[in-house]
């Protein structure tokens, strides 16, 4: 456990934003949090409260609770007095590991993606992901004598992938990986689950007008408001994958309560002999998959959103349509590696395309 | 738990990226008079501060690595030893040196004549600087000055001066300073600590700094990714540290920040014998990021230095303990996009670096 922080307030002069009269005839002004530690990425958090205070309780609460979320999905680090993913990992073959709930409910989740992506979305696959892990960080780490994953090692990884191998005691609230090889991976699902539960806590609590986001998987909350006080859609834009370009974004989506995710091949990578490997593997071909630049997905639940952009990315452009376009309320857009775009049927209700 | 101060500042942050500017900072700065240390041995000449105190300054960091002190196992075990200096200045338009740290990592690992690594791979290492009187200079120093004593003394006597007046500090046939402002307070020869600051001044860039600030330096260092030889490869000591330089204002808030790292390779083969270039340079992360048309610039890739830039622009315009902590602000609408959906970014490895350097701005 880290030891807790007491931030010391600092007041400087500073001139009061004009305030907001909003709908319910409350004023309620613009604020936002950011924060570091969480998922080793950035998390924001942008909301409309009735003063500091208000909005800071909600940052705080938003912050504890997806403390917790990080340390139950982590599988790279222990905690003391908590059973996380890790120790599942560890103790295959092993024994059961006896979880909180909300493990349960990922995993619950995560077998509802699978079916729904025809497999695509496996959290058993860390066998296979480990390894490329374990390559990219080194090659990070030591450019020039950076490798890649041997292929028959790959292949044999692979063998330990079958989800059916996860025993889950419902009653007894544990987990058992029956095959000692294989190990859970839910880097895929578990930012945009995180953020999903979060979302709901902070909205149970009365937050009714914000936007989450943790390393750029984004869910909204209610509505902002413009200059005159009056309710429109947040503006959620999608990063363009040419991190050159003058254009940061290529798209600004107008949410009310949707969630936005986007994976893609330009943050986490490597390079071996002069080619990038980035860290979305496809289960078909065990390597980097390389039908896009970049899959974004707008639905109402974040952890489907964050689950559908690594499944579809992972499919040729012709099967993940078929797979949106079957979706109630799942709209994509897909930048290909000549950063040409393409997006479902009912894309450009959230746009000005 | 952590408790949240709220910060009232109105911030231009770009949400949801790492590409916060944080130059938008209320400037109604009360005038400090930012005392940089307790000695009273600076002798800063009065005359040195023509300019505007709240003038733009360069901000530069400076990494030297050698690994030549490093021995291969015999009767004893074998010594990969990785020293790196650090100094961070900050610099005036006209060279002149407003602030400076100094500080080293100096690694030791220890190897057997099997070739397998005595030292254990997960330790840390603590700087000379956090080493303090621990690290045992003040026993054998004529003057009983400690290692980080003398550097503080000399960093304290390059404010106010350029980098040409410091190389001509008088030293005799050892490298000792013979000066007398600096006699009394170091011992050690200083032609890396001369090197060391020449190197950073060249470096410093224009990175939000204002002539008033504070600059900080933090070094981390850790040896994880050292193995023992085998029959098919060499080991590796390898001695792998991060260094950040911050600037922080009157208000503890960080100005500007830059990041770097270097990996002190010592290879050695299963006889414990070392198959290393003792003499060759070690280049810094950000060294090696930038030297394109370089054979090295295709393999290294540009994701570290982008990572450590694209952070350090994130950090910049928070206090310490906001990087560490949750930072509030109460701000005016977005330009654009109020977020925007992007692909994770890492920044773990650079938090604590960074909290460390802030920490030391004083």
């Amino acid at each position: 456990m880290k030891l807790s922080k007491t931030i010391a307030a600092i007041l400087v002069g500073f001139t009061i934003l004009s305030s907001l009269p909003a709908c319910s005839g409350h004023t309620k002004k613009r604020y936002d949090a950011s924060f570091l530690e969480l998922f080793d990425t950035v998390s924001v958090i942008v909301g409309y409260t009735e003063n500091k205070d208000v909005f800071t309780r909600y940052s705080q609460m938003a912050y504890d609770e997806l403390e917790v979320y990080n340390q139950l999905f982590d599988i790279y680090n222990d905690y003391d007095g908590v059973n996380n993913i890790k120790t599942i990992n560890d103790n295959a073959g092993v024994k059961p590991v006896k979880v909180d709930q909300k493990i349960l409910d990922l995993l619950s989740f995560s077998g509802e993606m699978d079916k729904k992506t025809d497999g695509k979305v496996n959290i058993a696959f860390g066998d296979v992901l480990s390894l490329w892990h374990d390559h990219r960080t080194a090659g990070q780490s030591d450019p020039e004598s950076a490798t890649l994953p041997d292929y028959e090692e790959l292949k044999a990884r692979n063998l330990h992938i079958n989800i059916d191998d996860m025993i889950i005691d419902e009653k007894a609230s544990t987990v058992y990986l029956k095959d000692p090889e294989m190990s859970l991976d839910v880097g895929a699902i578990a930012k945009g689950y995180a953020v999903e539960r979060t979302a709901v806590t902070l909205q149970k609590a009365g937050f009714a007008n914000g936007s989450i986001s943790v390393g750029g998987n984004v869910r909204t909350i209610g509505n902002k408001f413009d200059e005159k006080g009056k309710e429109i859609p947040w503006s959620v834009g999608i990063q363009n994958p040419d991190l050159s370009s003058e254009d940061k974004t290529l798209y600004i989506l107008h949410l009310s309560g949707e969630s936005l995710v986007t994976s893609g091949v330009y943050e986490r990578y490597y390079t071996v002999d002069g080619k990038q490997y980035h860290h979305i593997i496809d289960p078909e071909t065990l390597m980097p998959a390389e039908y896009f630049l970049s899959v974004s997905i707008i639905c109402k639940d974040s952890g489907m959103a964050d689950a559908l952009s690594t499944a579809v990315f992972n499919m040729p452009y012709e099967e993940g349509s078929k797979l949106i376009e079957k979706l109630d309320g799942v709209e994509a857009l897909w930048v290909f590696p000549n950063y040409s775009t393409k997006y479902s049927s009912g894309f450009e209700k959230w746009c000005d395309v | 738990m952590k408790k949240i101060a709220a910060l009232l500042i109105c911030s231009t942050l770009t949400l949801g990226t790492l590409t916060a500017c944080g130059g938008g900072n209320a400037s109604s700065k009360p005038e400090t008079s930012n005392a940089k240390s307790e000695t009273s041995e600076s002798a800063e000449p009065e005359s040195s501060t023509s300019e505007p105190a709240s003038d733009a300054a360069k901000t530069g960091l400076s990494v030297s690595t050698s690994i030549s002190n490093s021995a291969p196992a015999g009767a004893e075990d074998g010594l990969a030893q990785i020293d790196s200096t650090a100094a961070a200045v900050l610099v005036d338009a006209n060279g002149k040196i407003l602030d400076c740290k100094i500080d080293s990592a100096q690694t030791k690992i220890n190897f057997s004549a099997e070739g397998k690594l005595i030292t254990d791979a997960s330790t840390t290492f603590k700087s000379k600087q956090e080493l303090g009187s621990e690290y045992g200079l003040g026993k054998s120093s004529s003057i009983g000055k400690e290692w980080n004593e003398q550097a503080d003394a000399f960093a304290e006597y390059t404010i106010g001066k350029t980098v040409d007046e410091i190389k001509g500090i008088a030293v005799n046939d050892e490298g000792v300073p013979t000066e007398e402002d600096l006699t009394s307070s170091v011992t050690i020869h200083i032609g890396d600590f001369v090197s060391a600051v020449e190197k950073a001044v060249a470096n410093a860039k224009d990175l939000g700094a204002k002539g008033t600030d504070t600059i900080g330096l933090g070094i981390d260092t850790q040896m994880s990714s050292s193995k023992d030889a085998t029959a098919e490869e060499k080991g590796l000591a390898q001695a792998y540290s991060m260094y950040s330089v911050v600037t922080t204002d009157a208000d503890s808030k960080i100005t500007s920040c830059y990041v770097d790292a270097s990996q002190g390779d010592v290879n050695f083969d299963t006889t414990g014998k070392i198959t290393s270039d003792l003499k060759a340079a070690v280049e810094t992360k950000q060294e090696l990021g930038n030297a394109y048309g370089m054979k090295k610039a295709s393999s290294i890739g540009k994701e570290w230095y982008e990572e450590a830039d694209a952070f350090s622009a994130y950090v910049t315009g928070k206090t310490a303990a906001e990087v560490g902590g949750i930072s509030v602000d109460s701000e005016g609408l977005a330009a654009d996009a109020d977020l925007i959906s992007s692909v994770t970014v890492h920044v773990s490895p650079f938090i604590s670096v960074v909290e460390k350097a802030a920490a030391n701005a004083k």
